[in-house]
């Protein structure tokens, strides 16, 4: 009787007891970088209902998990790559969770150039002096190394004066810079007469910066007209390098004219009938 | 008659009401400047900051670097157990995040917790538009705790590159140079 009470006992205590899963086994002890997308993890486990997700330095991703006999095999995948360095697999099975710890890595990839300028736009009548700031990107978002142990460098560059949109040595339109056309130099003033003898066109242009770049388009320039008494300002628009203005022959006939753009004046151009 | 005219004008209206209201398209997402983020509001690490750059930088400058740092990592730290990088879209540039968002699955979330603790921020690079900035954050030390209550100190050196795009600075690429416990 005593026997059969002790057996009782016993035998409820162990029913009592929770059940716990024994510790997968990391068949691969050798295996300290995981490189994803590419290697598999081997594990000795009881019973097929783990599960697992992977805590990478960015973001938590969850392996595919599939069983052959007692061995979970645990793919690690994510399309995009993933930041490299130091990484926790977490397995769970009912209420026991075990963690592994390993680096993770991408598959070999390329890295791009990353080519910064500052400014970006450049005007040829202040300083030709851009700052450059280089640095290397993988496909999955990792800096690498310029050089040994260098990931950035900075360099200051003397661009030329020719007006333009330039891509930078990676040709990626993040890193296109601008050089703008500076103030015009001189305004050169001419004049020609319609085919039906009522009109004077009168031309200013080409207009150049110092630099012989073509000024830029926009540009507003005045007309200053005077007749006798009569003294008449016209704004006008530059494009392609040149303005143009119709008067009147009737009206200003033998007129002076004078053009200017900022600072910059022109010589006085006399316009009479032929 | 005039009443049953008068209430089938009622009846018209309410249908045209009714199926203006089904047409509007409920916007939920909030203005920008309008959200709270208590992530970011709510993480303090220790920052240190040495600038060798070429350029001289303002306290103004330098404090909104430190608080954009810190609302970086603590996106990360909720990125590191989680896979949806959505709540965190502002403190990525878009290469950064879409890499994210392409590797996103729906899961439970991570067990294990990563705080960060201090930074030493090293500036090497600061575009003269205020717009890039590179650094190394040497010897950042993070907590991992994990679900028994245990905590395991980590100390890392990191290459970061950040841009200035919308209101803060985000996180454009990093390189985990070294990790130590």
């Amino acid at each position: 009787m005593k026997k059969l009470l002790v057996l009782f006992l016993l035998s409820h205590l162990v029913s009592c007891q929770e059940k716990r899963t024994i510790r997968p086994v990391f068949l691969q002890p050798e295996i300290q970088t995981v490189r994803i997308n590419q290697d598999q993890l081997i594990f000795k486990v009881q019973g097929e209902n783990w599960s697992g997700l992977v805590q990478t330095p960015a973001q938590t991703l969850y392996p595919s998990l599939s069983y052959q006999g007692n061995l979970l095999l645990v793919n690690i995948t994510a399309p995009n790559g993933v930041i490299e360095g130091p990484a926790i697999l977490t397995l769970q099975s009912d209420n026991d969770t075990h963690h592994f710890s390993f680096e993770i890595k991408n598959p070999t990839q390329k890295v791009e150039l990353v080519d910064l300028r500052s400014p970006k736009t450049v005007n040829v009548d202040s300083s030709l002096y851009q700052q450059q700031i280089l640095y290397s990107v993988d496909p999955s978002g990792n800096l690498a190394e310029l050089a040994p142990g260098v990931f950035f460098k900075e360099n200051q560059l003397k661009v030329q004066p020719k007006t333009g949109t330039f891509p930078s040595l990676n040709g990626s339109p993040i890193s296109s810079f601008y050089v703008a056309p500076g103030t015009v130099e001189s305004i050169h003033l001419d004049y020609t007469i319609d085919a039906s003898h009522t009109k004077f066109q009168i031309m200013a242009g080409p207009l150049y910066d110092q630099n012989q770049n073509l000024i830029s388009d926009g540009t507003q320039i005045s007309f200053l007209i005077k007749k006798g008494l009569r003294t008449e300002r016209i704004e006008a628009l530059v494009r392609a390098g040149y303005s143009y203005l119709d008067l009147s022959m009737n009206e200003w006939n033998q007129a002076q004219i004078q053009a200017a753009i900022a600072h910059v004046v022109s010589q006085e151009l006399k316009i009479q009938k032929p | 008659m005039t009443r049953y005219l008068y209430l089938a004008f009622l009846l018209l209206v309410g249908i045209l009401l009714a199926s203006l209201s089904k047409l509007q398209v409920k916007n939920e997402a909030v203005p920008y400047f309008l959200r709270y983020d208590s992530l970011a509001a709510n993480a303090h690490p220790l920052i240190q900051v040495s600038n060798e750059t070429s350029v001289d930088l303002t306290k103004i400058q330098l404090e909104k670097l430190e608080q954009d740092y810190a609302g970086i990592w603590a996106h990360l730290n909720r990125m590191f157990q989680n896979s949806n990088p959505k709540p965190s879209q502002e403190w990525f540039t878009e290469r950064f995040y879409s890499l994210l968002a392409g590797n996103f699955q729906e899961g439970q979330e991570g067990v294990i917790q990563r705080k960060d603790l201090s930074h030493h921020l090293i500036l090497k690079t600061w575009s003269k538009d205020g717009l890039s900035c590179n650094l190394i954050d040497s010897l950042a030390r993070f907590d991992y705790v994990y679900p028994d209550g245990s905590i395991q100190t980590i100390h890392q050196s990191m290459a970061i590159s950040l841009l200035f795009q919308g209101d803060n600075w985000r996180l454009d690429a990093l390189k985990i140079i070294e990790s130590q416990n």
